[in-house]
Protein backbone atom coordinates (compact mmCIF):
# COMPACT_ATOMS: atom_id res chain seq x y z
CA UNK A 1 0.00 0.00 0.00
CA UNK A 2 1.53 3.37 -0.94
CA UNK A 3 0.77 6.92 0.21
CA UNK A 4 -2.04 7.36 -2.31
CA UNK A 5 -3.94 4.16 -1.59
CA UNK A 6 -5.43 5.31 1.69
CA UNK A 7 -6.58 8.56 0.06
CA UNK A 8 -8.22 6.72 -2.82
CA UNK A 9 -9.97 4.30 -0.46
CA UNK A 10 -11.31 7.18 1.65
CA UNK A 11 -12.40 9.34 -1.29
CA UNK A 12 -13.98 6.57 -3.36
CA UNK A 13 -15.74 5.35 -0.22
CA UNK A 14 -17.08 8.82 0.54
CA UNK A 15 -18.21 9.46 -3.04
CA UNK A 16 -19.98 6.11 -3.34
CA UNK A 17 -21.59 6.39 0.09
CA UNK A 18 -22.88 9.91 -0.59
CA UNK A 19 -24.01 9.41 -4.15
CA UNK A 20 -25.11 5.76 -4.19
CA UNK A 21 -26.09 5.25 -0.59
CA UNK A 22 -23.67 2.33 -0.34
CA UNK A 23 -19.91 2.47 -0.03
CA UNK A 24 -17.53 0.71 -2.38
CA UNK A 25 -15.86 -1.94 -0.30
CA UNK A 26 -12.07 -2.10 -0.60
CA UNK A 27 -11.03 -5.53 -1.81
CA UNK A 28 -7.23 -5.79 -1.54
CA UNK A 29 -5.94 -8.50 -3.78
CA UNK A 30 -9.07 -8.70 -5.89
CA UNK A 31 -8.26 -8.84 -9.55
CA UNK A 32 -10.33 -6.65 -11.81
CA UNK A 33 -11.56 -8.40 -14.92
CA UNK A 34 -11.26 -6.84 -18.31
CA UNK A 35 -13.01 -3.49 -17.99
CA UNK A 36 -15.84 -2.72 -20.34
CA UNK A 37 -15.65 0.96 -19.47
CA UNK A 38 -12.92 3.29 -18.29
CA UNK A 39 -13.67 6.84 -17.17
CA UNK A 40 -10.69 9.16 -16.98
CA UNK A 41 -10.04 12.67 -15.67
CA UNK A 42 -6.64 14.25 -15.99
CA UNK A 43 -4.97 16.57 -13.53
CA UNK A 44 -2.70 19.10 -15.20
CA UNK A 45 -0.56 21.73 -13.55
CA UNK A 46 1.86 21.62 -10.68
CA UNK A 47 1.05 17.94 -10.43
CA UNK A 48 0.44 15.83 -13.54
CA UNK A 49 -1.61 12.72 -13.53
CA UNK A 50 -4.99 11.11 -14.01
CA UNK A 51 -7.67 9.19 -12.17
CA UNK A 52 -9.27 6.21 -13.90
CA UNK A 53 -12.38 4.36 -12.83
CA UNK A 54 -12.60 0.98 -14.55
CA UNK A 55 -15.37 -1.55 -14.38
CA UNK A 56 -17.66 -3.79 -16.35
CA UNK A 57 -20.67 -2.40 -18.19
CA UNK A 58 -22.86 -4.29 -15.71
CA UNK A 59 -21.24 -2.58 -12.71
CA UNK A 60 -21.43 0.82 -14.37
CA UNK A 61 -25.08 0.21 -15.16
CA UNK A 62 -25.72 -0.70 -11.53
CA UNK A 63 -24.03 2.52 -10.44
CA UNK A 64 -26.15 4.51 -12.89
CA UNK A 65 -29.39 2.87 -11.73
CA UNK A 66 -28.56 3.83 -8.15
CA UNK A 67 -27.63 7.38 -9.10
CA UNK A 68 -30.76 7.95 -11.15
CA UNK A 69 -32.98 5.69 -9.06
CA UNK A 70 -34.41 4.08 -12.12
CA UNK A 71 -34.44 0.55 -13.48
CA UNK A 72 -33.81 1.29 -17.12
CA UNK A 73 -30.71 3.21 -18.12
CA UNK A 74 -29.40 4.10 -21.55
CA UNK A 75 -25.76 3.45 -22.57
CA UNK A 76 -25.18 7.22 -22.83
CA UNK A 77 -26.42 7.64 -19.28
CA UNK A 78 -24.09 4.88 -18.09
CA UNK A 79 -21.09 6.56 -19.72
CA UNK A 80 -22.08 9.96 -18.32
CA UNK A 81 -22.60 8.56 -14.81
CA UNK A 82 -19.22 6.78 -14.74
CA UNK A 83 -17.57 9.96 -16.05
CA UNK A 84 -19.20 11.96 -13.27
CA UNK A 85 -18.00 9.42 -10.69
CA UNK A 86 -14.42 9.75 -11.99
CA UNK A 87 -14.87 13.54 -11.94
CA UNK A 88 -15.86 13.54 -8.26
CA UNK A 89 -13.06 11.18 -7.22
CA UNK A 90 -10.55 13.11 -9.35
CA UNK A 91 -11.66 16.48 -7.98
CA UNK A 92 -11.18 15.32 -4.42
CA UNK A 93 -7.82 13.69 -5.16
CA UNK A 94 -6.67 16.89 -6.86
CA UNK A 95 -7.45 18.83 -3.67
CA UNK A 96 -4.86 16.71 -1.84
CA UNK A 97 -2.10 17.14 -4.41
CA UNK A 98 0.29 20.06 -4.94
CA UNK A 99 -1.37 22.85 -6.91
CA UNK A 100 -2.35 24.87 -8.71
CA UNK A 101 -3.66 22.41 -11.22
CA UNK A 102 -6.73 21.86 -13.39
CA UNK A 103 -9.08 18.96 -13.69
CA UNK A 104 -10.02 17.95 -17.23
CA UNK A 105 -13.51 17.09 -18.32
CA UNK A 106 -14.10 13.35 -17.98
CA UNK A 107 -13.48 11.08 -20.96
CA UNK A 108 -14.97 7.60 -21.15
CA UNK A 109 -13.53 4.70 -23.13
CA UNK A 110 -15.80 1.79 -23.98
CA UNK A 111 -14.77 -1.69 -25.12
CA UNK A 112 -13.06 -4.80 -23.84
CA UNK A 113 -9.63 -4.40 -25.28
CA UNK A 114 -8.26 -1.02 -24.33
CA UNK A 115 -5.45 0.44 -22.31
CA UNK A 116 -5.39 4.03 -21.06
CA UNK A 117 -2.10 5.81 -20.62
CA UNK A 118 -1.23 9.43 -19.95
CA UNK A 119 2.18 10.55 -21.22
CA UNK A 120 4.60 11.43 -18.47
CA UNK A 121 2.86 9.38 -15.83
CA UNK A 122 3.09 5.93 -14.33
CA UNK A 123 0.60 3.91 -12.37
CA UNK A 124 0.96 5.01 -8.75
CA UNK A 125 -1.69 2.76 -7.32
CA UNK A 126 -4.68 0.68 -8.30
CA UNK A 127 -7.34 0.12 -5.67
CA UNK A 128 -9.91 -2.62 -6.29
CA UNK A 129 -13.35 -2.28 -4.73
CA UNK A 130 -16.22 -4.71 -4.57
CA UNK A 131 -19.55 -3.43 -5.74
CA UNK A 132 -22.65 -5.35 -6.78
CA UNK A 133 -20.64 -8.54 -6.99
CA UNK A 134 -18.20 -6.99 -9.37
CA UNK A 135 -14.75 -5.45 -9.06
CA UNK A 136 -14.33 -1.74 -9.71
CA UNK A 137 -10.77 -0.47 -10.02
CA UNK A 138 -9.77 3.09 -9.22
CA UNK A 139 -6.37 3.87 -10.67
CA UNK A 140 -4.14 6.84 -9.98
CA UNK A 141 -1.57 7.71 -12.61
CA UNK A 142 1.02 10.33 -11.83
CA UNK A 143 4.56 11.50 -11.64
CA UNK A 144 7.00 9.61 -9.48
CA UNK A 145 8.03 11.81 -6.57
CA UNK A 146 7.51 14.98 -8.54
CA UNK A 147 9.58 13.81 -11.48
CA UNK A 148 7.67 12.79 -14.52
CA UNK A 149 8.13 9.29 -15.79
CA UNK A 150 9.33 10.66 -19.09
CA UNK A 151 12.02 12.73 -17.40
CA UNK A 152 12.97 9.74 -15.32
CA UNK A 153 13.27 7.53 -18.38
CA UNK A 154 15.32 10.16 -20.21
CA UNK A 155 17.63 10.44 -17.22
CA UNK A 156 18.02 6.64 -17.16
CA UNK A 157 18.88 6.60 -20.86
CA UNK A 158 21.53 9.28 -20.32
CA UNK A 159 23.10 7.16 -17.59
CA UNK A 160 23.16 4.16 -19.89
CA UNK B 1 -43.05 28.55 -6.76
CA UNK B 2 -39.34 29.23 -6.55
CA UNK B 3 -37.26 28.25 -9.53
CA UNK B 4 -33.66 27.07 -9.74
CA UNK B 5 -31.60 27.05 -12.93
CA UNK B 6 -29.20 24.08 -12.89
CA UNK B 7 -26.18 24.39 -15.19
CA UNK B 8 -24.12 21.21 -15.50
CA UNK B 9 -22.70 19.34 -18.48
CA UNK B 10 -23.45 15.95 -16.92
CA UNK B 11 -26.94 14.73 -17.71
CA UNK B 12 -26.67 12.43 -14.70
CA UNK B 13 -26.10 15.38 -12.39
CA UNK B 14 -28.91 17.40 -13.98
CA UNK B 15 -31.34 14.52 -13.55
CA UNK B 16 -30.30 13.95 -9.94
CA UNK B 17 -30.57 17.62 -9.04
CA UNK B 18 -33.94 17.92 -10.73
CA UNK B 19 -35.21 14.91 -8.81
CA UNK B 20 -33.93 16.12 -5.43
CA UNK B 21 -35.01 19.75 -5.82
CA UNK B 22 -38.43 18.94 -7.26
CA UNK B 23 -39.02 16.59 -4.34
CA UNK B 24 -38.48 19.62 -2.11
CA UNK B 25 -41.10 21.62 -4.03
CA UNK B 26 -38.61 23.65 -6.05
CA UNK B 27 -39.15 24.13 -9.78
CA UNK B 28 -36.10 23.29 -11.90
CA UNK B 29 -34.92 24.44 -15.30
CA UNK B 30 -31.61 23.17 -16.61
CA UNK B 31 -28.89 24.00 -19.12
CA UNK B 32 -26.11 21.70 -20.32
CA UNK B 33 -23.44 24.38 -20.53
CA UNK B 34 -22.68 28.01 -19.82
CA UNK B 35 -23.67 29.40 -23.20
CA UNK B 36 -27.05 27.67 -23.03
CA UNK B 37 -27.55 29.17 -19.57
CA UNK B 38 -26.70 32.65 -20.83
CA UNK B 39 -29.19 32.17 -23.66
CA UNK B 40 -32.07 31.03 -21.49
CA UNK B 41 -31.73 32.67 -18.07
CA UNK B 42 -33.87 35.71 -18.93
CA UNK B 43 -36.76 33.50 -19.96
CA UNK B 44 -36.30 31.15 -17.02
CA UNK B 45 -36.07 34.08 -14.59
CA UNK B 46 -34.53 31.92 -11.84
CA UNK B 47 -34.53 32.65 -8.12
CA UNK B 48 -31.19 30.84 -7.80
CA UNK B 49 -28.55 29.45 -10.15
CA UNK B 50 -26.73 26.20 -9.36
CA UNK B 51 -23.58 26.12 -11.43
CA UNK B 52 -20.95 23.50 -12.24
CA UNK B 53 -17.44 24.80 -12.90
CA UNK B 54 -15.80 22.34 -15.27
CA UNK B 55 -17.89 22.45 -18.43
CA UNK B 56 -17.13 22.57 -22.15
CA UNK B 57 -17.06 26.11 -23.57
CA UNK B 58 -17.54 28.64 -20.80
CA UNK B 59 -16.47 27.29 -17.44
CA UNK B 60 -18.53 28.06 -14.36
CA UNK B 61 -16.54 31.15 -13.42
CA UNK B 62 -16.91 32.60 -16.92
CA UNK B 63 -20.58 31.65 -16.98
CA UNK B 64 -21.20 33.52 -13.73
CA UNK B 65 -19.47 36.64 -15.04
CA UNK B 66 -21.30 36.46 -18.38
CA UNK B 67 -24.68 35.97 -16.70
CA UNK B 68 -24.09 39.06 -14.55
CA UNK B 69 -22.92 41.06 -17.59
CA UNK B 70 -26.09 40.04 -19.41
CA UNK B 71 -28.28 41.30 -16.62
CA UNK B 72 -28.74 38.47 -14.14
CA UNK B 73 -30.07 40.30 -11.08
CA UNK B 74 -27.23 40.61 -8.54
CA UNK B 75 -29.80 39.65 -5.91
CA UNK B 76 -30.20 36.20 -7.52
CA UNK B 77 -27.83 33.90 -5.61
CA UNK B 78 -25.43 31.70 -7.54
CA UNK B 79 -24.08 28.52 -5.94
CA UNK B 80 -21.27 26.45 -7.37
CA UNK B 81 -21.63 22.67 -7.22
CA UNK B 82 -18.42 21.14 -8.44
CA UNK B 83 -15.90 18.36 -8.15
CA UNK B 84 -13.20 21.00 -7.70
CA UNK B 85 -12.66 20.49 -4.02
CA UNK B 86 -9.53 22.56 -3.39
CA UNK B 87 -9.51 25.57 -1.08
CA UNK B 88 -8.18 27.79 -3.89
CA UNK B 89 -11.17 26.77 -6.03
CA UNK B 90 -13.61 27.59 -3.24
CA UNK B 91 -11.97 30.96 -2.67
CA UNK B 92 -12.03 31.74 -6.41
CA UNK B 93 -15.74 30.93 -6.61
CA UNK B 94 -16.73 32.95 -3.58
CA UNK B 95 -14.52 35.86 -4.65
CA UNK B 96 -16.42 36.01 -7.94
CA UNK B 97 -19.61 36.60 -6.01
CA UNK B 98 -21.04 33.13 -5.55
CA UNK B 99 -23.31 32.81 -2.55
CA UNK B 100 -22.10 29.32 -1.70
CA UNK B 101 -19.73 26.62 -2.91
CA UNK B 102 -20.68 22.97 -2.67
CA UNK B 103 -18.21 20.19 -3.26
CA UNK B 104 -19.23 17.05 -5.06
CA UNK B 105 -20.18 14.61 -3.77
CA UNK B 106 -22.89 16.51 -1.93
CA UNK B 107 -25.64 14.63 -0.15
CA UNK B 108 -29.11 15.44 -1.47
CA UNK B 109 -30.29 16.55 1.97
CA UNK B 110 -27.43 19.01 2.33
CA UNK B 111 -27.90 20.32 -1.19
CA UNK B 112 -31.60 20.95 -0.67
CA UNK B 113 -30.95 22.52 2.74
CA UNK B 114 -28.37 24.92 1.33
CA UNK B 115 -30.52 25.85 -1.65
CA UNK B 116 -33.50 26.40 0.62
CA UNK B 117 -31.42 28.55 2.97
CA UNK B 118 -30.12 30.66 0.08
CA UNK B 119 -33.65 31.10 -1.24
CA UNK B 120 -34.83 32.16 2.22
CA UNK B 121 -32.09 34.79 2.38
CA UNK B 122 -33.10 36.01 -1.07
CA UNK B 123 -36.72 36.22 0.01
CA UNK B 124 -35.80 38.25 3.12
CA UNK B 125 -33.60 40.54 1.02
CA UNK B 126 -36.45 41.09 -1.45
CA UNK B 127 -38.79 41.92 1.41
CA UNK B 128 -36.28 44.40 2.87
CA UNK B 129 -35.75 45.94 -0.56
CA UNK B 130 -39.50 46.44 -0.99
CA UNK B 131 -39.67 48.07 2.44
CA UNK B 132 -36.72 50.28 1.55
CA UNK B 133 -38.47 51.33 -1.66
CA UNK B 134 -41.58 52.18 0.33
CA UNK B 135 -39.55 54.24 2.80
CA UNK B 136 -37.72 55.98 -0.05
CA UNK B 137 -41.09 56.78 -1.58
CA UNK B 138 -42.26 58.22 1.72
CA UNK B 139 -39.23 60.50 1.96
CA UNK B 140 -40.16 61.92 -1.45
CA UNK B 141 -43.89 62.34 -0.83
CA UNK B 142 -45.86 65.13 0.80
CA UNK B 143 -47.86 63.44 3.53
CA UNK B 144 -50.93 65.68 3.26
CA UNK B 145 -51.50 65.79 -0.48
CA UNK B 146 -49.69 62.66 -1.69
CA UNK B 147 -47.84 64.79 -4.24
CA UNK B 148 -44.09 64.84 -4.52
CA UNK B 149 -42.31 66.96 -1.95
CA UNK B 150 -39.55 69.51 -2.33
CA UNK B 151 -36.86 66.81 -2.23
CA UNK B 152 -38.46 64.92 -5.11
CA UNK B 153 -38.79 68.05 -7.25
CA UNK B 154 -35.23 69.10 -6.46
CA UNK B 155 -34.10 65.65 -7.60
CA UNK B 156 -36.04 65.94 -10.83
CA UNK B 157 -34.48 69.34 -11.57
CA UNK B 158 -31.00 67.97 -10.88
CA UNK B 159 -31.60 65.07 -13.28
CA UNK B 160 -32.87 67.40 -15.99
CA UNK B 161 -29.81 69.65 -15.70
CA UNK B 162 -27.44 66.70 -15.69
CA UNK B 163 -29.03 64.37 -18.23
CA UNK B 164 -30.85 66.49 -20.81
CA UNK B 165 -29.83 70.13 -20.48
CA UNK B 166 -30.82 70.99 -24.08
CA UNK B 167 -34.34 69.58 -23.98
CA UNK B 168 -37.35 71.88 -23.55
CA UNK B 169 -39.05 72.23 -20.21
CA UNK B 170 -41.70 74.45 -18.64
CA UNK B 171 -42.07 75.31 -14.98
CA UNK B 172 -45.37 76.30 -13.32
CA UNK B 173 -45.72 77.71 -9.83
CA UNK B 174 -49.32 77.74 -8.57
CA UNK B 175 -50.53 79.32 -5.35
CA UNK B 176 -54.00 79.08 -3.82
CA UNK B 177 -55.54 82.55 -3.71
CA UNK B 178 -56.49 83.92 -0.28
CA UNK B 179 -55.77 80.60 1.39
CA UNK B 180 -55.15 82.35 4.73
CA UNK B 181 -58.80 83.46 4.65
CA UNK B 182 -59.90 79.82 4.20
CA UNK B 183 -57.93 78.78 7.27
CA UNK B 184 -59.04 81.79 9.31
CA UNK B 185 -62.71 81.39 8.37
CA UNK B 186 -63.16 77.63 8.28
CA UNK B 187 -60.27 76.29 10.34
CA UNK B 188 -57.18 74.27 9.49
CA UNK B 189 -59.03 70.99 8.97
CA UNK B 190 -61.04 72.54 6.16
CA UNK B 191 -57.83 74.18 4.93
CA UNK B 192 -56.29 70.71 4.62
CA UNK B 193 -59.33 69.50 2.65
CA UNK B 194 -58.90 72.42 0.26
CA UNK B 195 -55.17 71.73 -0.10
CA UNK B 196 -55.83 68.09 -0.95
CA UNK B 197 -58.59 68.96 -3.44
CA UNK B 198 -56.48 71.59 -5.22
CA UNK B 199 -53.50 69.22 -5.30
CA UNK B 200 -55.68 66.55 -6.86
CA UNK B 201 -57.13 68.90 -9.47
CA UNK B 202 -53.72 70.21 -10.47
CA UNK B 203 -52.30 66.70 -10.69
CA UNK B 204 -55.10 65.40 -12.91
CA UNK B 205 -54.67 68.40 -15.23
CA UNK B 206 -51.05 67.53 -15.96
CA UNK B 207 -49.44 65.18 -18.50
CA UNK B 208 -48.20 61.84 -17.17
CA UNK B 209 -44.51 62.75 -17.28
CA UNK B 210 -44.98 65.96 -15.28
CA UNK B 211 -43.36 66.34 -11.89
CA UNK B 212 -46.05 67.70 -9.59
CA UNK B 213 -45.28 68.60 -6.00
CA UNK B 214 -46.12 70.71 -3.01
CA UNK B 215 -43.43 73.37 -2.92
CA UNK B 216 -44.51 75.28 0.16
CA UNK B 217 -47.58 75.86 2.37
CA UNK B 218 -50.22 76.45 -0.31
CA UNK B 219 -47.82 76.61 -3.22
CA UNK B 220 -47.40 73.90 -5.88
CA UNK B 221 -44.62 73.39 -8.38
CA UNK B 222 -45.06 71.61 -11.70
CA UNK B 223 -42.16 70.64 -13.96
CA UNK B 224 -43.19 69.82 -17.50
CA UNK B 225 -40.42 68.07 -19.49
CA UNK B 226 -40.69 68.44 -23.27
CA UNK B 227 -43.26 71.25 -23.07
CA UNK B 228 -42.88 74.69 -24.69
CA UNK B 229 -44.42 77.98 -23.56
CA UNK B 230 -47.59 77.71 -25.68
CA UNK B 231 -48.33 74.21 -24.43
CA UNK B 232 -47.50 75.25 -20.88
CA UNK B 233 -49.97 78.16 -20.98
CA UNK B 234 -52.73 75.83 -22.20
CA UNK B 235 -51.92 73.30 -19.47
CA UNK B 236 -51.85 76.03 -16.83
CA UNK B 237 -55.23 77.34 -17.94
CA UNK B 238 -56.66 73.83 -17.77
CA UNK B 239 -55.40 73.50 -14.19
CA UNK B 240 -56.69 76.95 -13.22
CA UNK B 241 -60.16 76.09 -14.52
CA UNK B 242 -60.09 72.68 -12.87
CA UNK B 243 -59.53 74.39 -9.53
CA UNK B 244 -62.05 77.23 -9.84
CA UNK B 245 -64.91 75.66 -11.85
CA UNK B 246 -66.17 73.49 -9.01
CA UNK B 247 -66.36 74.45 -5.31
CA UNK B 248 -64.39 72.22 -2.98
CA UNK B 249 -66.78 69.99 -1.02
CA UNK B 250 -66.07 70.19 2.70
CA UNK B 251 -69.13 68.29 3.93
CA UNK B 252 -70.77 71.50 5.07
CA UNK B 253 -72.86 73.81 2.88
CA UNK B 254 -72.27 74.12 -0.85
CA UNK B 255 -68.51 73.97 -0.60
CA UNK B 256 -65.77 76.55 -0.85
CA UNK B 257 -64.89 78.38 -4.02
CA UNK B 258 -61.15 78.35 -4.59
CA UNK B 259 -58.89 79.76 -7.27
CA UNK B 260 -55.18 79.65 -8.04
CA UNK B 261 -52.72 82.07 -9.53
CA UNK B 262 -50.10 80.51 -11.76
CA UNK B 263 -46.75 81.82 -12.94
CA UNK B 264 -44.88 80.02 -15.67
CA UNK B 265 -41.69 80.11 -17.69
CA UNK B 266 -40.42 77.79 -20.40
CA UNK B 267 -36.95 77.22 -21.85
CA UNK B 268 -34.18 74.63 -21.76
CA UNK B 269 -33.81 72.06 -19.01
CA UNK B 270 -30.25 73.16 -18.26
CA UNK B 271 -31.70 76.45 -17.01
CA UNK B 272 -34.58 74.96 -15.03
CA UNK B 273 -33.53 76.76 -11.81
CA UNK B 274 -33.60 80.12 -13.61
CA UNK B 275 -37.00 79.20 -15.09
CA UNK B 276 -38.25 78.49 -11.58
CA UNK B 277 -37.18 81.97 -10.47
CA UNK B 278 -38.94 83.50 -13.49
CA UNK B 279 -42.09 81.48 -12.82
CA UNK B 280 -42.01 82.63 -9.21
CA UNK B 281 -41.81 86.26 -10.36
CA UNK B 282 -44.69 85.59 -12.74
CA UNK B 283 -46.75 84.19 -9.87
CA UNK B 284 -46.34 87.42 -7.92
CA UNK B 285 -47.29 89.33 -11.03
CA UNK B 286 -50.46 87.21 -11.32
CA UNK B 287 -51.29 88.00 -7.70
CA UNK B 288 -50.64 91.68 -8.25
CA UNK B 289 -52.88 91.73 -11.31
CA UNK B 290 -55.83 90.41 -9.31
CA UNK B 291 -55.26 86.63 -8.83
CA UNK B 292 -57.00 83.71 -10.58
CA UNK B 293 -54.91 84.02 -13.69
CA UNK B 294 -51.86 82.69 -15.53
CA UNK B 295 -48.84 84.89 -16.21
CA UNK B 296 -46.08 83.73 -18.55
CA UNK B 297 -42.54 85.05 -18.02
CA UNK B 298 -40.91 83.01 -20.77
CA UNK B 299 -37.94 84.85 -22.25
CA UNK B 300 -37.95 84.18 -25.97
CA UNK B 301 -34.52 83.51 -27.50
CA UNK B 302 -33.20 86.38 -29.58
Amino acid sequence: MNQYTDDLVAIAGDVSRTMLGTAFEPAPGATPGRPGLTACVQINGEWQGAVLVQCSVAAASAITRLLLRTEHVEPAEVRDALGELANMIGGNIKALLPGPSRLSLPAVVEGYDHHVSVPGTVELTTVPFLFAGDVIAVVLLGEVDGVSAVAERLAAEVVR
Amino acid sequence: MTKVLVVDDSRTVRLMLRRDLEAAGIEVADAEDGLTAVGCFAEVDPDLVLLDIDMPGLDGYQTLQTLRQHGLDPAVPVMFLTARAGTDDVVAGLTLGAQDYLRKPCAAEELVARVTAALAVRSREASLRRRLDELSELTLTDALTGLGNRRQLDGMMRRLVRDEPDSPVAVLVADIDRFKDVNDTHGHLVGDIVLRAVADRIRTSMPENAGVGRWGGEEFLVILPGVDADQARAIAETARHAVRDEPVATGVGRGIEVSVSIGLAAGESGAVRELLALADDALYEAKRLGRDRVVDRTVLPR
